[in-house]
């Protein structure tokens, strides 16, 4: 089977060739669109079967980050490359274009964003560029998938070329200093420009990075997400989630609590406690009553709802803004702009966003990042919790718990940055012009982000019930809890059995919140502990994320940061949170 | 022509500017060739971002933000 190997510079639409050329037979998807590693796909062509792999954007061989060095990697193990450009952008993107080339790989131009180019003005003749630069050039529009069934022919045609004359030729031989000179001559026999107007995109391109209307503009744009994320959540929720396990799933699993009468251990373990004779999915806390309910009925509608609201803000093309605009903030906390994008990714899950910081230059930055968000980030699971647990009192209580946290990044950023040696390099970016996201990528980004959810946090949090259950059956929590009550009860203010759901964080954040619920918590240790849930350990996943990314010195640094972190802040959170509810 | 020179942290926005020379390391070279912001190339500044944050430049049909400190080492003269 031939390797594919798709290859460009960021934003030019890399993925949603990929997605058309695949369908959705991906085998893996690593968070597309901030793709830090790659995603392979399989496809056939005339009966030949291809191995697709989508690749981290890059905008030269000569990488300047981790995540480029993945792309430069992977280019020669492809039977056949496929360089990706913007056509809206073809001067920067055929520096790539030139390198590939010059390396002799196996070639074939696809020029994307091809409906954008003709939009702006730009008219490129594409029988020239073929023969300038000697391989096939395709124009496809990715997001409509036109001219990707040419891409497929072409593709086609080139493996029997292959098969035919085996290795294929190198065919270009560029002095360094030559390739902007060739390109520029390029340019001007193949490219036409005409002026035009200014559209609305364009006036919005421009308000939202401006230095005052944008700030505006961000506030409006990260609040409206915020509501359109619990609106649709809790619509989700509401209307398709609760009716089906009320009406649908309760009589059978009420039926299985009446059979499993005989074996109190079993019924302890997969229906778990009975409240007033009655299961309470949130507080029974058997694999078969709050194991499915927590994953599939609180935690995946919010899931669905924060992925769809993040992958409009990176399709469309506005998470760099937002970088730009925080920059001069972000270099108060040892960071640089660019680290925004990072940070919204773990509000979604932490480990996404840890392996984003790949994409900062140096050691430190990412230092800093991964300890950022593994202890101040709250993952969407965990979010889920505080809205349900703390949004039952009113949102501005949930508001608190978000500013606490952000105060705590504050603060620990602030002294990383005085403490933590190395310099901070500056934000270096391109600003994508704002395109109409395509329907395609973002179902499909959707579809994978919830299957990864469910086929990750299901058996862990199946698994961490269990054993939940039998510590608890053979009360052996009580132990663990005497152990450490003078922390938490004397400095977090809170009963000593609310070790067993912090403890339990380190499985999984919205069961470790679930478990708070039977403690009869007052609405200021409810704050204080879900707060703490994410101050401490950060799940096993998160951590596996962070050894394998930071290596175990700097993890070891890092959770020792995030120990004093828990018992300080937590301490003041309980103090403060006393106050604020009286 | 004018031929004042100046950095891109100091040079007046809207205007259309030429890339004199870049003063800095062969990393910083390189980060900003592959952006396609190389010596001789004309670029207009579109905002000093205030409090240290970045500057924001429109080259060709990209719009790219360079850092502070970065700005300061891109010689630029107006191309009037």
């Amino acid at each position: 089977m031939k390797r594919l190997i798709l290859i460009g510079n960021p934003n030019v639409g890399k993925s949603a060739v990929f997605t058309r050329l695949t369908g959705v037979h991906a085998t893996t998807s690593n968070y597309p669109g901030t793709t830090v590693s790659y995603t392979a796909g399989l496809t056939r062509i005339h009966g030949e079967e291809f191995e697709v792999v989508d690749t981290p954007g890059a905008y030269s061989l000569e990488y300047t980050n981790e995540a480029e060095k993945v792309a430069v990697d992977l280019v020669d193990s492809g039977d056949i490359v496929v360089n990706v450009i913007d056509a809206t952008n073809l001067e920067r993107n055929l520096l790539l274009t030139m390198q590939l080339l010059e390396r002799g790989c196996p070639l074939l131009v696809c020029l994307n964003m091809w409906d954008d180019a003709q939009h702006k003005g730009i008219h490129i003749d594409v029988e020239a560029l073929a023969s300038y630069l000697r391989v096939p050039v395709v124009p496809t529009v990715g997001i409509s998938g036109k001219g990707i069934h040419q891409l497929a022919e072409d593709i086609s045609a080139f493996s029997e070329r292959l098969d035919a004359h085996g290795q294929f030729p190198r065919r270009h031989e560029h002095t360094r200093s030559q390739k902007w000179a060739d390109i520029g001559e390029i340019i001007d026999s193949v490219q036409n420009l005409e002026h035009r107007h200014h559209t609305f995109l364009e006036w919005l391109q421009d308000v939202s990075i401006h230095p005052g209307s944008g700030l505006v503009f961000a506030g409006i744009v990260l609040l409206s997400a915020f509501f359109g994320i619990r609106f649709l959540g809790e619509s989700i929720i509401a209307y398709a989630m609760d009716p089906l396990f009320e009406r649908g799933y309760r009589p059978l699993v009420s039926q299985i609590s009446g059979w499993l009468d005989g074996w109190p251990l079993v019924h302890h373990i997969l229906i778990g406690k009975l409240v007033n004779g009655n299961i309470d999915y949130l507080q029974s806390m058997g694999m078969l009553t709050t194991g499915l309910y927590v994953p599939f009925a609180m935690v995946l509608p919010y899931i669905m709802s924060f992925y769809l609201a993040l992958s409009l803000m990176e399709d469309v093309g506005y998470l760099p803004r937002l970088g730009v605009l925080l920059d001069a903030v972000m270099h108060k906390i040892g960071l640089h702009g660019f680290s925004v994008i990072p940070i919204l990714l773990g509000f979604g899950c932490n480990v996404p966003g840890i392996l984003a910081t790949r994409s900062l230059e140096t050691r430190r930055q990412r230092f800093i990042a991964c300890t950022l968000i593994s202890i101040g980030i709250p993952c969407v699971s965990l979010q889920a919790m505080i809205m349900k647990l703390v949004g039952a009192y009113g949102l501005g209580f949930v508001a608190m718990v978000y500013l606490f946290l952000m105060m705590v990044v504050i603060v620990l950023g602030v002294f990383m940055r005085l403490i933590v040696r190395g310099f901070l390099p500056e934000l270096i970016l391109e600003i994508p012009p704002y395109r109409m996201p395509s329907v395609r990528v973002t179902l499909h980004k959707l579809y994978f982000r919830s299957r990864g959810f469910l086929s990750e946090a299901i058996p862990l949090i199946l698994a961490g019930i269990a054993v939940i259950n039998i510590l608890d059956y053979f009360k052996i929590f009580d132990r663990i809890a005497a152990l450490t009550a003078p922390v938490v009860t004397t400095i977090w203010g809170l009963p000593r059995e609310a070790i067993l759901p912090i403890v339990m964080g380190f499985l999984r954040k919205d069961i470790a919140a679930g478990l708070l619920v039977p403690l009869d918590l007052s609405l200021a240790q409810i704050m204080t502990a879900t707060v703490l849930l994410s101050l401490t350990f950060p799940c096993i996943a998160t951590f596996a994320v962070l050894f394998t990314e930071l290596g175990w010195r700097d993890t070891l640094k890092s959770i020792s940061v995030m120990l004093v972190t828990s018992v300080v802040f937590g301490g003041l959170a309980r103090v403060l949170f006393g106050v604020i509810t009286g | 022509m004018d031929t004042e020179e100046q950095t891109l942290l100091s040079c007046p926005a809207g205007v259309p500017v030429k890339v004199l020379r870049v003063a800095g390391g062969a990393g910083f070279h390189l980060r900003l060739k592959n952006l396609g912001l190389v010596e001789g190339k004309t670029l207009t500044k579109v905002h000093s971002h205030p409090f240290g944050g970045p500057v924001t430049v429109r080259l060709q049909h990209t719009q790219l933000a360079i850092g502070h400190g970065m700005a300061k080492r891109i010689y630029v003269e107006i191309s009037s």
